[in-house]
């Protein structure tokens, strides 16, 4: 006797897939009894393709609900009809049987009675000789595995029956057992369902199976299990349904004990997966992550009910299903094929660089050698100082306590955020922590051979001729500005130009891995934290590279997050002080500079001086400004002319972005040098122009390599010349560090009196009032605390801050009335705050000659108020100026005004959320081989030869294999 | 056909792209470097921090000093005669007391240095005081007029003037007001260079009281020394004080204050040129003998300094004397050919110099005497002193280049505010009031054979309100120069009541006359460098009008 057959088919919309659905229905060789169509929620699309169908019932639902609800309406509607033989097939609107499909799985129901529910090959709709689903099974730790999955289908699998489960998409159950088991729990919405529907019937004595000959399509529109869409949200779903269906069943299929356990645990698992799920290079799954442990968290009432549900329709335990569960061993073997398969999918879109047989090596070793060279004077130095360079904290704890948020130095009483580049000099001093100073000397010697590296590996990535990769090593680890910067003592534009090839070497791969994405991430973090005024240009970049860039977007999205991160402190409390323009000064002290003129930017030089050619050619007496400006122009040209090369070359496009670069880069320092912001003294210093020069000279340099490659195999020549302009470009500013004319140079790390110094060391918060005449007659005031000003104490919140609060008010007053008449009387005062010495520090300049009348008046006068000052005890002429104290001061008031507890919620606050951002961050960037492969699998798209492509950007020179 | 033609395209296309990102490359390059762009440069927060007005202490050196021989070799220091002092303060009231003078034997308290005291005010406003000395000799070995502005103390002077060569007598006094010793070392720059002589650092002077050294001691034989007095602790009064007998017969006594410190521009206002139709005769270009007006001007430094001297007199235009000065060297260098009158000096140099102008006031020579006999014009630009019609008489006075008479008659170069009347002989003149005259005072004694010789010394800008006494002094002239380039108005006033303005124009001189014994109230918005002269047949001084110290007026504080 044959059974009843109700084909309940489940809609969400019309259209072709429900059309073909339909027409496959009618063409069934044993045609279903009852054919129920629900319309879940079409809003009437689906009605407009029912004309074609044969006899049927509808039901309409009221909106959409899940497939198991659907389905359950659709039974109950049946209930009246039906009989012990009663079977349902449960179809979806793209799931198109073969016309053999239902007469296949009904044989096979009637072969054996204890087969409860038999489930078809699921085959992919446009490819219908590929498998998408054949039987489902759970690991030991109740994970879902399909069996079989994107397989062509050559009958390899047709052995298999017996299953755990099947998939839902033509489904073939008992009437009775579907009663049985009351139905797809309504836990388990869209994943899963028919799983459990399974598991459940095993539990309750039934037995599953597939039927290797009946034939369902499947298109994965998402009315049966979850949408099968490649787009990312797709996927993101899915993988949030996906985890919360096993968090789900995990607790269902425990006993109500172990439930509860599995119930407090649900949020220590979120995190710890969360960190696995980072390092897996899956981090758009780890909001999904939250919301399933969240969402199975507040559904203990569906999920004790399901409990109940299944321990009432159940007959044996746990152990009759181990057979069929997949044991670990099979897991493993599965997870190392999926890996080796993830790893045959990416090796296209990998490239060895050759770092030792194409030049790379030697770059960094000629650079590490002219930079060795070049830093003779500096040798044995455990600290240097001039310029902007400060020595460091004394301990790696002192660095990490200046992080974030505190007390300011310089001021009276400030509190402040601190600056990113906080974080920077924190890493770095750690990085030498025995002694934190001495990773400038490091960062002196290492600066040119790291910046040569990183540029010849971005060109390294760009094209495989060695001598192009040379230059443009060369040339980025001998560019003016890093020379100059080196010069002249400026430890965060050096910093930027080293970290800047890096951060594009990291861009160019972020398409292909989120690990380099992160990378990317933190080192445009690290360069906008030590030139900030680069922020604009490298933001305008992104921009143009999000713009540009089709699929990858997401890991393109993410790249500004830490910096913005870092950032926000300080710009939020530079713009509630309405001087907004002060989020983009350098960090570190100010230190003014000979500005340059426009056209000596334009010719990479961030200083007057042309890099020490206008010495060079002043000191022969045939020598004048002309013929300076002369050869430097000619061999600046060189490198132009190659770089306009390059838009006539194969990869016009590459050698557009890169001038645009350039160009960005120089307009960047252009409008750097405007924008005076920062104070020293009455002075407002301008921005260094370096970093945009830095990020001009790259882009220029792999401009010119572009254009050498027009010559193809003969690019060896004009990579000749390039090196040979780039070398001679900077034999003078070479030269001059190694004769040691540069601002740099060692130093005792002291920038207060040994006096002062070893005060400090006994009471650390001893202040020196530091007054320094100034150009017009005025003097500078600040408060030095300690040992002295350091590199990670310095705030750009300070060296710009331009309104005048209480605490500056006390502060002028104070160092006014010092220097004036009756300075004694502000005695209990200075006592008061802690102010253990005054320095006289000489004018800004510190070169004599230069000292204006007003200033060496307004010094007499200070110095003539101090001495006259019977409360101070003069010590006389020091290192860095004239000394006198107060003896006996003592610091007990101090921690009144500055008191450490101030600086709790918001240092929590701020550096809770920095760490948090940046340890993710971190987890992301940490390599862990290649990600695991989501959805079909389809080879990226060859690299190929259009130029249209701005992806091709990362295209290789096409000539060379 | 169909790839060559897809390449030719592909070529073409491929050129024009590359020309026009070229073209767009170097217009952007060029637009960077030629386009202005806006420039933002914040102001640094700045605080003008008044002082609270504290303690005012002037010191005047008290009476000229003769050097005594004792028996043997010993010399000691003696007071002659005692200094008619004229003071005034505003809003305050000021307590004059006497140093103690361990090394001068003196009679009077006022032979002794005298301090000026004025106590901290209780209220904002800050007071003003000021005080000049002035003293007429006439013995054996000194005989001149001698006045000094009564000084603050500082930690770092400069004094151009004096000689140790034979015959002449060069003695420093530092008078140590403050309440902590003074450590003093003193630094002579002559024509050869640094003199370091022994004893010249560790000189101690204790609070309250006034020291006397020979400058010969530390420097011997300097013909043109300038002198450095630098001090720690305690701050000093430092003043030189000249003497010259000429073949036994003293030929003029000066005190001088200290000057501006090294500069590259120096002002010396209200040098007095009288006598000069004599030098141009024996003229040879070179200063041969301290009987010759001099500018002294010094080197510091390390570095030769081209040496720019120019006189504007209040006519006419500036006449330029220009010497190079090897550093480390002292020179003095002639008026060359400028004609009797009243002149400011300004020194510029490439390197800082200090400098200061001798002049000489001839016994033979009246340096007023042909200025009666100018013509006197009338119902011009006379400022008049209309205020106090009772005691008031204006006299017009041309006095200047009167020898060429070159001065047109609409062109009134001076100003009167002499109260008594400008021909009123110095002996007449009253005294101060509170400052009864002692009975010895030698301000009775007539002009004898010898003649004098003033020190002009450099002076710094006096800006807002200065307190102008007139000492007893013959003929009192006020010279103001103005080295801005817009024209200045002066205001004066005498005890309350204001006088008429003197305009002085952009880079000019005006000279006034003043009333001997006088006290005026002179006000100004802008810097002008001003000094008072007196001068007659055989007498001299110069009295410059200093600034109030530094270190009472606001400063600008920087506060980051």
């Amino acid at each position: 006797m044959s059974p009843t057959v109700t084909a309940i088919l489940v809609a969400r919309a019309g259209g072709e897939h429900l059309a073909q659905t339909l027409v496959a229905l009618a063409s069934q060789t044993r045609r279903p009894e009852t054919l129920v169509i629900v319309d879940n929620g079409s809003r009437g699309s689906v009605a407009s393709v029912l004309r074609e169908a044969p006899e049927h019932k509808l039901i309409t639902m009221p909106g959409t609900v899940p497939f198991g609800e659907a389905i359950e309406a659709a039974a109950r509607s049946v209930a009246l009809e039906r009989d012990d033989d009663a079977v349902l097939w449960f179809l979806g609107q793209d799931s198109a049987p073969r016309p053999l499909a239902l007469e296949k799985l009904l044989g096979a129901l009637e072969v054996s009675p204890s087969v409860a529910i038999v489930g078809p090959k699921q085959m992919e709709w446009d490819r219908p000789d590929y498998i998408a689903e054949y039987g489902l099974t759970m690991t030991r730790r109740g994970r879902t595995i399909t069996l079989v999955t994107e397989e062509l289908d050559q009958g390899q699998h047709d052995t298999v029956s017996d299953v755990l489960a099947v998939g839902a998409n033509g489904l073939l159950i008992r009437e009775p057992v579907y009663r049985l088991l009351g139905g797809f729990d309504p836990g388990l919405p869209v994943v899963d369902d028919a799983l459990d529907l399974c598991v459940r019937a095993r539990l309750a004595g039934h037995r599953v199976s597939v039927v290797p000959d009946a034939r369902v399509l499947t298109a994965g529109d998402g009315v049966i299990g979850p949408n099968m869409s490649s787009r990312f949200r797709a996927r993101v779903r899915r993988a949030r349904l996906t985890r919360t269906a096993q968090l789900y069943r995990g607790m269902a299929y425990a006993s109500a004990f172990t439930g509860f356990w599995l119930w407090w645990a649900l949020g220590i698992r979120a995190v710890s997966r969360s960190v696995w799920l980072l390092l897996a290079k899956r981090p758009h799954e780890v909001g999904g992550e939250f919301r399933a442990a969240l969402s199975v968290a507040f559904s203990a009432a569906s999920i004790s009910r399901s409990r109940s549900q299944r321990t009432r329709a159940s007959t044996t335990g746990w152990w009759a299903l181990s057979a069929l569960r997949m044991s670990s061993n099979a897991v493993r073997r599965r997870n190392a094929l999926e890996r080796e398969q993830a790893r045959l999918f990416h090796e296209g879109a990998r490239r060895s660089l050759h770092f030792f047989t194409s030049g790379g090596a030697w770059t960094t070793i000629v650079l590490a050698i002219v930079s060795f060279v070049a830093n003779i004077p500096l040798l044995g130095a455990h600290t240097i100082a001039g310029g902007a360079l400060l020595p460091l904290s004394a301990t790696s704890g002192n660095l990490w306590g200046q992080v974030g948020f505190g007390w300011r130095s310089l001021a009276l009483a400030q509190l402040d955020p601190a600056d990113p580049f906080a974080w920077v000099v924190a890493l770095m001093g750690t990085v030498t922590s025995w002694e934190p100073s001495f990773c400038m000397v490091l960062l002196w010697f290492v600066a040119l051979p790291l910046a040569g590296a990183g540029a010849w590996v971005v060109m390294a990535r760009l094209t495989d001729r060695a001598g192009v990769r040379v230059f443009a090593g060369l040339a980025y680890g001998l560019a003016p500005t890093l020379l100059i910067g080196l010069h002249d003592g400026r430890p965060a534009a050096v910093l930027a130009h080293v970290l800047l090839p890096w951060l594009f070497a990291a861009g160019l791969r972020a398409p292909r891995s989120w690990s380099a994405s992160a990378i990317a991430a933190l080192l445009f973090a690290a360069v906008v934290a030590c030139a900030p005024s680069l922020g604009v240009a490298l933001l305008i970049v992104w921009f143009g590279t999000v713009v540009l860039t089709g699929r990858y977007i997401g890991r393109f999205l993410a790249i500004p997050i830490p910096a913005v991160v870092l950032f926000a402190p300080v710009v939020v409390v530079q713009l509630f002080s309405g001087n907004p323009l002060g989020m983009l000064a350098d960090p570190g002290p100010v230190v003014p500079f000979s500005d340059a003129t426009r056209w000596e930017m334009a010719l990479g030089y961030p200083t007057s001086g042309l890099g020490g050619w206008l010495d060079l050619t002043g000191s022969i007496d045939w020598g004048i400004n002309i013929a300076a400006g002369l050869v430097v122009l000619i061999l600046v040209a060189v490198i132009v002319a190659l770089a306009v090369a390059g838009l006539f070359s194969a990869h016009p496009v590459r050698a557009q972005l890169a001038l645009f670069v350039a160009l960005l880069g120089l307009a960047s320092a252009v409008a750097t040098v405007g924008l005076r912001v920062a104070f020293e003294g009455q002075t407002a210093v301008a921005l260094w122009p370096g970093a945009g020069l830095s990020l001009a000279s790259l882009g220029l340099i792999v401009a010119a390599s572009t254009g050498m490659t027009v010559l193809r195999r003969f690019s060896f020549y004009p990579a000749i010349a390039g090196t040979g302009a780039v070398v001679l470009l900077a034999l003078p500013l070479v030269s001059s560090l190694l004769l040691g004319n540069g601002q740099v140079a060692a130093s005792t790390g002291r920038t207060l009196p040994a006096y002062v110094v070893a005060t400090a060391a006994g009471s650390p918060q001893v202040g020196t009032l530091v007054i320094t005449p100034q150009p017009d007659g005025g003097i500078a005031a600040v408060l030095v605390r300690g040992q002295g000003q350091t590199l990670d104490q310095s705030s750009t919140l300070i060296n710009t801050s331009v309104g005048t609060g209480e605490g500056q008010q006390q502060l002028a007053h104070l160092a006014g009335d010092l220097s004036s008449t009756g300075s004694a009387q502000t005695e209990p005062q200075v006592r008061a705050l802690g102010i253990g010495y005054i320095l006289v520090a000489p004018s800004a300049t510190g070169d004599a000659s230069a000292e204006t009348a007003e200033a060496a008046t307004v010094g007499v006068r200070v110095r003539s108020s101090l001495d006259a000052n019977p409360t101070l005890t003069p010590i006389g002429e020091t290192d860095v100026g004239l000394l006198w104290s107060y003896p006996g001061v003592t610091t007990a008031d101090v921690d009144s005004i500055t008191p450490p507890s101030a600086t709790q919620p918001w240092r929590s606050i701020i550096l809770g959320a920095q760490c948090l951002v940046l340890i993710l961050t971190l987890l992301v960037a940490i390599p862990t081989g290649p990600p695991r492969v989501e959805g079909r699998q389809r080879p990226e798209p060859l690299v190929n030869d259009d130029d249209e492509e701005p992806g091709n950007l990362l295209a290789g020179d096409d000539d060379e294999a | 056909m169909m790839t060559k033609r897809r390449n030719f395209l592909r070529y073409g296309l491929r050129s024009a792209a590359g020309l026009v990102g070229a073209a767009i490359a170097a217009a952007v390059v060029g637009f960077l470097c030629i386009v202005p762009l806006p420039n933002v440069t914040a102001t640094a927060r700045s605080q003008l921090v008044t002082p609270t007005p504290t303690d005012q202490r002037l010191i005047c050196p008290g009476s000229v000093v003769d050097v005594l021989t004792l028996a043997g070799d010993a010399t000691a220091f003696g007071a002659v005669g005692t200094p008619d002092y004229a003071t005034s303060a505003r809003d305050t009231a000021i307590t004059q007391t006497a140093l103690s003078a361990p090394d001068a034997s003196s009679g009077d308290v006022l032979t002794k240095p005298q301090q000026l005291f004025a106590p901290a005010p209780t209220t904002d406003v800050s007071p003003l005081i000021a005080g000049v000395q002035s003293q007429q000799v006439s013995t054996e070995s000194l005989a001149g007029l001698a006045s000094v502005p009564c000084g603050e103390s500082s930690t770092d002077a400069w004094l151009v003037g004096g000689s140790t060569a034979t015959g002449r007598t060069t003695l420093l006094l530092l008078a140590n007001p403050t309440e902590v010793p003074a450590n003093v070392s003193v630094t002579v720059l002559g024509e050869k260079g640094w003199i370091a002589g022994p004893g010249s650092s560790g000189i101690i002077v204790e609070p309250a009281s006034q020291r006397i050294i020979s400058l010969a001691s530390l420097a011997p034989n300097v013909n043109n020394p300038v002198v450095r007095v630098t001090s720690t602790g305690g701050q000093v009064v430092p003043t030189l004080q000249q003497s010259v007998v000429r073949t036994l017969l003293p030929d003029g006594v000066e005190m001088i204050a200290p000057g501006a410190s090294p500069n590259v521009r120096l002002v010396i206002p209200g040098v007095r040129l009288s006598g000069m139709a004599n030098q141009h005769a024996s003229e040879g270009g070179m200063v041969t003998s301290d009987s010759e007006p001099a500018i002294r001007v010094g080197v510091p430094g390390t570095q030769d300094a081209e040496v720019t001297v120019s006189a504007v007199g209040v006519s006419g235009k500036p006449v330029e004397v220009k010497s190079t000065v090897a550093a480390g060297r002292v020179v003095e260098l002639p008026f060359g050919g400028l004609d009797d009158g009243l002149y400011t000096l300004v020194v510029t140099a490439t390197h800082p110099v200090v400098a200061a102008a001798r002049t000489i006031n001839y016994a033979d020579v009246d340096p007023f005497a042909t200025s009666t006999a100018a013509p006197t014009p009338a119902g011009t630009t006379i400022p008049q002193v209309t205020a106090k019609p009772s005691s008031t008489t204006a006299t017009p006075r041309a006095m200047n280049r009167s020898e060429q008479g070159v001065t047109s008659p609409s062109r009134v170069e001076t100003a009167a505010l002499d109260e008594g009347g400008g021909d009123a002989p110095p002996d007449g003149a009253p005294a101060a009031p509170g400052q009864p005259l002692s009975p010895g005072s030698p301000t009775g004694v007539a002009p004898q054979a010898g003649g004098d010789f003033t020190w002009n010394v450099a002076t710094l800008p006096i800006v807002g309100d200065t307190l102008l006494n007139v000492a007893s002094g013959p003929h009192p002239t006020l010279t103001v120069y103005n080295s801005g380039s817009a024209d200045v108005t002066i205001h004066f006033s005498q005890s309350d009541t204001p006088l008429p303005d003197v305009t002085i124009p952009a880079d000019g001189v005006r000279a006034v006359t003043l009333a001997s014994g006088a006290r005026y109230v002179l006000s100004s918005d802008v810097g002008v460098y001003a000094a008072v002269n007196y001068a007659a047949t055989g007498l001299g001084s110069s009295v410059p009008l200093t600034p109030a110290s530094p270190l009472g007026s606001g400063i600008v504080v920087f506060p980051r």
